[in-house]
């Protein structure tokens, strides 16, 4: 039957061109086309990918892209000394930042002070339509090196007509959190301006300490000086977005100003209550693409980024006992403590050619380059008279500034990549990242992936990937600081990783997927020695397995859980230090009426190991529990009510050896949030 | 103990469905226009009115209701020269109706035995039928729309033989059979 069918509808279709045939055609092509941008084919694409939606997130009482962060298999969430969240992958380097890589619809915003983006870690999930994380150096972002990671949020800036066009929020919660925000979506013909604002603050602190004065870091002198107290942690914080489309023409604007408490201390000891770091990261991105003679894609891009880091704090306390930074022999006194503005300024320059051709049967071909100069035009250093000699305020900026004012990076990055469709049920991805800066020479990093669809349920996928961190701006150029001492010398770290992915499809929505990863990190960058001077110092082996199932139970009940395991040994044969080797994390939701629904979320993240120098105890895991209510009005209108940590867990960051003795609290108790979301 | 109480919580409270609204729109899209390449549908229709019912269970009334806005605003004149009429019904509502009201039917997430007895009601009564899921086709219905690799048509084959239809080529050509 289906023989004779198939030769009618051969024969047919040579004499008849359907105009509803036709436009069903277009339809599957249209719609193929949004699922491979929306990442709804993720289970396709050559690396291992885990996707979540805003929507979902939402109702399960996640607040922040932090929030959902830690719903990741293998990721795991730290803090610095300054309160400054970052996500660490699969245990990579998890003492230094740049590890990951944060785009936000498509263009990348790290930072270059710290090559991170905490000041997006807070960014409210009701203005994130989808996350995707990548992890490994498998992503296929021609012409930025992902190292241990990717993180691809994509705003509502991306509609197709699934969701609403507008949106409202405002919040209400514990430690005196307010915030609110909207977007709208206007269309004016082909011109098409996404808006998006939000604005956000809080009171939040932790008890801490006491701090490092207490390990006779400074000597015995300054013991008696360690404070214990509240860390400040408090919050300002607001954003502006913009995107205009116009053919193939692309403008994205975003301006985020981050203003936080100066957290557990810029140099270790507990700072004053109104202390505070800003953050502000400024971009604008202009792109064109355009498809020529059918088999020929063309994309230019290019954007400048504005960042910086400005410190208003009393790093030290008063009374404190130091040697002269200008003459160690001379021992001063800060009678009053000692205060200090830090500002650094530095702004990117990027521009990024692509152009991809689907000319060759089978083949999809892209070769490109990208282009950046990365420079600090500003550098501030205020501080208490060191000389001791008085306690007047004195302007450090020419003569002992805290970061290298010259400080500039050239890169250059040609990519080649091809994707070989072999048969319909078999994908081959190779390319190669070629890349050059002021730093460092041609750096070759190649990658090579398949897909195999075994069947339509069951998909096996494997890569091997190099890739390479660039030192942040920190770990190269901070100067005259006795507990960051930049290296302008430090080599890139290097990744070789060797993944490989099986995943079993339910259902639509269901699977199950089972990955594992060997990563040989080389060169790997921290400061923990005497001098506190950051070096490449070893290498590691990191190897492991991550479980992710997403099921229906029956009709209506799902369930979301996964389990990652990490080990490894660095090239002293140790075992790896801050490191949780065992997480567990899930999801359920319970749709009490149509409009109805609670949701229970739930986090394991297992203990700690110390490096073996440090004598301190493994730092305990914890399990934490979050509920949420939800009620969905007729009009669009949602009201949701959050509890964090039910059981009132005690979550703590590690912190470095020699400095807290007790690690970073992350949060103080129980904490409680009130939304109310309008989509129109 | 905190664990032991967090285990029994998930696993009381494990009831809901997240549809996928990407999905939810495609299938919107595309499935009246699978039903107006039957050439025979003026012979099952005679009031020029699809009459297509989106089937929910009472917890997924706001998802039915969220599809039939999507449809009537993407055929707000209709298709193929038949006027589009949606409604949003309770799979109980549907089984308990004696008469063939329903032209087509899109049925959301449901219980195997719902599934069933539905497919029961509606065999060979040329009622087009779509599925949310690509499993559920097995029961017993005619079409889905699913997104893999790329976006594919799925037809029941035994379903499309104990039926009166009679679809225009090209769709054999974009579809790919499923033989239970």
């Amino acid at each position: 039957m289906v023989q004779r069918i198939a030769i009618v509808a051969t024969v047919s279709l040579t004499l008849f061109a359907n105009p509803l045939s036709e436009s069903l055609k277009k339809d599957l092509q249209t719609f193929s086309h949004i699922a491979d941008i929306s990442k709804e084919n993720e289970f396709f694409q050559p690396h291992i990918v885990s996707i979540y939606r805003g929507y979902e997130l939402e109702k399960l009482g996640v607040q922040t892209l932090q929030d959902a962060l830690w719903l990741v298999p293998g990721v795991d969430i730290y803090s610095n000394n300054l309160g400054a969240i970052y996500p660490v992958f699969r245990g990579s380097n998890p003492i230094t930042f740049g590890q990951t890589k944060l785009f936000i619809d498509g263009v990348l915003v790290n930072n270059l002070f710290g090559d991170h983006y905490t000041q997006y870690m807070q960014m409210p999930i009701e203005l994130i339509k989808r996350i995707e994380v990548v992890r490994g150096p498998g992503s296929k972002s021609e012409g930025v090196n992902a190292y241990a990671g990717s993180i691809y949020i994509t705003t509502y800036a991306e509609n197709f007509g699934e969701f609403e066009c507008n949106k409202v929020f405002v919040k209400r919660g514990s430690q005196l959190f307010r915030g609110g925000g909207f977007y709208t979506n206007h269309h004016l013909g082909e011109l098409k301006l996404y808006t998006e604002f939000y604005y956000q603050q809080d009171d939040k602190s932790v008890y801490s300490g006491p701090d490092m004065l207490y390990t006779g870091y400074l000597g015995e002198v300054n013991k008696p000086l360690a404070k214990a107290g509240e860390a400040p942690l408090w919050l300002k914080n607001y954003s502006f977005a913009m995107t205009m489309s116009l053919g193939g023409f692309k403008l994205q604007v975003r301006d985020n100003r981050y203003k936080h408490g100066m957290g557990f201390g810029v140099s270790y000891l507990l700072p004053p209550k109104n202390d505070y770091y800003l953050m502000p990261n400024r971009y604008m991105e202009m792109s064109y693409q355009k498809d020529l003679a059918k088999v020929w894609h063309l994309e230019l891009k290019s954007g400048v980024r504005h960042d910086s880091l400005s410190m208003d704090t009393h790093y030290a306390p008063a009374g404190l006992v130091v040697p002269s930074p200008f003459d160690p022999d001379r021992i001063v006194v800060y009678k009053e403590g000692m205060y200090g503005f830090f500002q650094a300024k530095q702004s990117t320059i990027y521009a990024k050619a692509y152009l991809g051709y689907k000319g060759w049967s089978r083949h999809e071909v892209v070769f490109g380059a990208r282009g950046s100069k990365e420079r600090t035009y500003g550098v501030t250093t205020i501080t208490t008279d060191k000389t001791g000699q008085s306690g007047q305020l004195v302007d450090y900026s020419e003569s002992f500034p805290f970061l290298d004012p010259k400080a500039k990076r050239v890169s250059s990055i040609f990519f080649l990549s091809d994707t070989f469709e072999y048969s319909r049920d078999l994908t081959f991805y190779y390319g190669i990242n070629l890349e050059r800066n002021t730093q460092s020479d041609y750096i070759f990093n190649p990658r090579f992936s398949m897909v195999y669809q075994i069947d339509t349920a069951n998909i096996f996928k494997a890569s091997y990937a190099k890739s390479q961190r660039n030192p942040s701006w920190q770990e190269l150029f901070t100067i005259n600081n006795i507990t960051k001492v930049g290296n302008p010398h430090l080599r890139p770290e290097r990744v070789h990783a060797l993944e490989a992915s099986f995943i079993h499809r339910f259902g639509a929505d269901d699977f199950v997927q089972a990955s594992i990863f060997f990563l040989r990190n080389k060169n790997l960058i921290d400061n923990i020695n005497l001098e506190h001077k950051y070096l490449n110092r070893k290498d590691q082996n990191l190897y492991g397995f991550e479980l992710e199932l997403s099921k229906m139970v029956d009709a209506y009940t799902k369930l979301y859980a996964n389990y990652s395991f990490v080990d490894g040994r660095n090239s002293c044969g140790t075992p790896l230090a801050n490191i949780a080797k065992h997480m567990a994390k899930g999801y359920l939701l319970r749709q009490l009426t149509p409009n109805l629904s609670v949701s229970l979320l739930a986090r394991y993240v297992g203990d700690k190991h110390r490096f073996s120098f440090d004598t301190r105890k493994p730092l305990r895991g914890y399990t934490t529990c979050d509920l949420g209510l939800s009620y969905a009005f007729d009009n669009g209108l949602h009201l949701r009510f959050s509890a964090k940590n039910i059981f009132d867990a005690t979550i703590k960051y590690p912190s470095p050896p020699y400095t807290y003795i007790e690690d970073y609290s992350a949060m103080k108790g129980r904490a409680f949030i009130f939304s109310m979301v309008w989509g129109l | 103990m905190r664990q032991i109480v967090l285990l029994v919580l998930l696993f009381c409270f494990a009831q809901a469905y997240e549809y996928n609204k990407l999905l939810l729109r495609t299938q919107s899209s595309l499935y009246p226009k699978l039903i107006v390449m039957d050439r025979k549908l003026s012979s099952h229709i005679n009031d020029r009115r699809i009459d297509l019912y989106i089937l929910v269970t009472s917890i997924d009334w706001l998802y039915g209701r969220y599809i039939k806005e999507q449809l009537d605003k993407l055929f707000p004149k209709g298709v193929g020269g038949y006027i589009l009429r949606t409604k949003v019904v309770n799979f109980s509502t549907f089984l308990a109706d004696k008469e063939k009201s329903a032209d087509a039917i899109y049925l959301l997430k449901a219980k195997e035995e719902i599934l069933e007895k539905v497919a029961k009601k509606i065999e060979g009564k040329n009622i087009y039928s779509f599925t949310y899921e690509k499993e559920d086709l097995l029961f017993g219905f005619l079409f889905n729309v699913s997104i893999e690799k790329e976006v594919v048509i799925y037809i029941n084959k035994r379903v499309l033989l104990r039926n009166d239809f009679e679809f225009m080529p090209e769709l054999y050509q974009m579809a790919r059979f499923i033989e239970p």
